[in-house]
């Protein structure tokens, strides 16, 4: 059977059955978890160095809040790859390898996870609708669009997250405008185009809607923003934004925040780097603000952020960091963990794998990671 | 140090051989950085018009690395050929720099803002560096196609002027025929290897086992080997590419009659579309391993100098 015969399959079955699990699911009482990517691809220099960090704020303040994890480690493993969608879904599934490939092209990798996701496993073992358990996309990784569900037989489609993203908003955006028809034929037409292209982009067989709670997200979103790009937060500064306004309006408890800039540095300038960890600590500040500010979230919130992957450290080349080509130092990251439940100003110092954080945040969170191969971080648990 | 004479046959083979090994290694070493480069570059464009004078029928002057003419008092003696390399290093590349930089520095500011403008998501005028980059490139093009005729014609005039000197470049580069083509051909080939160096420390990891858990010094050994080989195959490829330019050159100054109009253009169009490598490979090369220098200068049209 292949992937799309599958997912058809599996689309078809659980819109039979009326998605029974929801039925027999628990309502979840545990803590909100906000997962931080500090992508794409940091060093542990540029990041959590004391005195040469550009994100002082995760540095000097958020360490201190909770658990510090220096030596975080991708395993060197034949086939594990240090990059952007390969760290996110490492971090989602707690499992090396757990992906596949859906159609990647030159430059443009394109995976789909095989094992369940955090998302998954929430949805599954708790009654909590898809809006409340969030991913937050950038623009500049459209390969990471499509990780709300995996292929996995006992999971997928039934138990997927919902995405936010300006992909999302585009196709709330367009086909608003073709139902609406108060536009002229060339907006019409061009909005038809970009509608099309922006679904032909989704490799899988089913596309799934966007829940009338989300769509009720875009719809304000476009009221306040409109429809031309032209206002809204840009780069990095758009995930804070999108992340912060979603806390209000659909507050998920689970939420994943995929932030991408510092992976500029690719094209050579080193102040992209620098500037965009700098961005990102910003935006962990405003988040956290946020959290303590909303009585939903206030002492009720544990934050995990880590990277995706660390990046080259290469005194052959002018730019060291300008990669993350699977080198020693690429396999390097790190994590800090804060919030309730969770011991303060304690550094782990030992290596610890990146597998360890999806079981880690499952057992916070009061369900278990099954595929997951990481062990639990109880060390870290008051 | 001793001087050879660019005339062939004067000495027998093996001291030829010995004398082109000096002269590797020598411009090897002096291909090191930027600034001993200009002395390198100095010697190639006195070799270039030593091969002129001798295809040409005159009499070619000696080209030494340190040593001068004799008979002309001891400190030129001593010294003369330093000083003519350095002479002729700074005109060479003040003249190729004047031809080059316009377009090179319309490159590393359409790459630079181009990027700039993306981090910073600016929709509103997202086509302005990728127009200017191209814009430049058209520009470049038959820049680059005549610059290896503009530079012999400098070598066979030792006068700056001589680099601007358009109606008599255009002669030669016309009279040269499918000649001018081949020549361009070699240097987009030629491109191919300065592009593989730029890659090479990209992969140090899978090319140097354990060069991640080396010391530091050990590291700098590693970046010394990659710098010789850069430094060797820089000096290397302008020699052999200045003297077929040389060659090439005192040829098409022999042709008495420049071939038909379409044809001229024919050669032109051809060696400004394989001139295209060089842009492609630098853009390329930058993906890979960035240095904002490599952009204004490349063994091929400036500095014998790999980066």
């Amino acid at each position: 059977m292949d992937r799309r015969t599958f997912n058809l399959g599996l689309g078809a079955t659980a819109a039979a059955l009326g998605l029974p699990r929801a039925a027999t699911a628990r309502e979840y009482q545990g803590p909100n978890v906000i997962l931080v990517r500090f992508g794409g691809g940091v060093r542990r220099v540029e990041t959590i160095g004391e005195t040469t960090t550009y994100a002082p704020y995760l540095r000097h303040e958020l360490t201190r809040r909770g658990v510090f994890i220096p030596d975080m480690r991708i395993a060197q493993l034949d086939g594990v790859d240090t990059s952007h969608a390969e760290g996110t879904l490492n971090l989602l599934t707690g499992r090396y390898l757990a992906y596949r490939d859906a159609g990647s092209q030159f430059l443009l990798d394109r995976l789909e996870p095989t094992e369940p996701t955090l998302f998954e496993y929430l949805r599954e073992a708790y009654d909590i609708p898809a809006h409340r358990a969030l991913l937050i996309n950038g623009e500049d990784r459209p390969q990471e669009e499509f990780f709300t569900y995996g292929v996995n037989e006992h999971y997928g489609i039934a138990y997927r997250s919902e995405m936010l993203s300006l992909h999302r908003f585009k196709l709330y955006k367009n086909a608003a405008i073709l139902a609406e028809g108060t536009v002229g034929d060339a907006a019409l037409e061009a909005a038809r185009r970009e509608y099309a292209d922006l679904m032909a982009a989704d490799p899988r067989a089913i596309t799934p809607d966007q829940s009338p709670d989300v769509t009720g997200f875009w719809q304000r979103w476009r009221a306040h923003y409109g429809d031309d790009g032209l206002r809204n937060p840009r780069g990095d500064r758009l995930l804070t934004a999108l992340a912060i306004r979603a806390m209000k309006e659909l507050q998920p408890r689970l939420m994943m925040v995929n932030y991408q800039d510092p992976d500029y540095v690719h094209w050579g300038n080193p102040s992209h780097y620098t500037r965009a960890i700098q961005v990102i600590d910003e935006g962990l500040q405003r988040l956290v603000e946020t959290v303590e500010a909303d009585p939903f979230y206030a002492g009720n919130t544990i934050f995990v952020i880590s990277p995706d992957c660390g990046r080259d450290d290469n005194p052959l080349m002018g730019v060291p960091f300008q990669h993350h080509f699977n080198t020693a130092s690429a396999h390097e990251t790190w994590a800090v963990i804060f919030g309730p439940g969770i011991e303060r100003g304690k550094i782990l110092d030992k290596p610890v794998d990146q597998s360890a954080i999806a079981p880690t945040i499952a057992a916070l969170m009061g369900f278990r990671a099954r595929s997951a191969e990481g062990d639990v971080l109880s060390e870290i648990m008051t | 140090m001793s001087t050879v004479t660019a005339r062939g046959g004067v000495l027998a083979l093996p001291g030829r051989l010995i004398g082109l090994v000096r002269d590797l290694v020598v411009g090897m070493l002096l291909c090191l950085s930027p600034l001993t480069s200009l002395i390198a570059l100095g010697w190639l464009t006195r070799v270039m018009g030593a091969t002129i004078a001798r295809r040409t029928g005159a009499e070619p002057p000696t080209v030494g690395w340190i040593l001068g003419p004799r008979g002309q008092g001891w400190v030129t003696r001593a010294l003369g050929g330093l000083a003519a390399n350095i002479r002729s290093g700074v005109l060479t590349a003040l003249g190729l720099a004047i031809l080059t930089l316009p377009f090179t520095l319309a490159w590393l500011g359409a790459w630079w803002a181009g990027w700039e403008n993306s981090f910073n998501k600016g929709y509103e005028q997202a086509s302005v560096g990728p127009l200017v980059w191209m814009i430049a490139t058209a520009a470049a093009l038959p820049i680059l196609a005549h610059l290896p005729f503009a530079l012999a014609h400098f070598a066979a005039q030792r006068r700056l002027g001589a680099f601007f000197e358009v109606g008599q470049i255009r002669q030669n580069f016309a009279a040269a025929g499918w000649r001018a083509v081949w020549l361009a051909l070699l240097s987009a080939l030629a491109v191919v290897p300065f592009f593989g160096l730029r890659g090479l420390p990209v992969f140090v990891e899978g090319i140097v086992p354990g060069f991640a858990d080396m010391t530091p010094e050990d590291q700098l050994q590693v970046a010394r080997g990659f710098a010789l080989f850069g430094a060797g195959l820089a000096f290397g490829t302008m020699l052999f590419l200045r003297q077929r330019a040389a060659a090439i050159y005192a040829r098409a100054r022999l042709r008495p009659d420049p071939p038909a109009r379409l044809a001229r253009w024919l050669w032109l169009i051809l060696a400004m579309a394989l001139w295209l490598a060089l842009p492609v490979a630098i853009v390329f090369g930058q993906f890979l391993n960035y240095d904002p220098l490599i952009w204004l200068t490349h063994p091929l049209i400036l500095l014998p100098w790999a980066g």
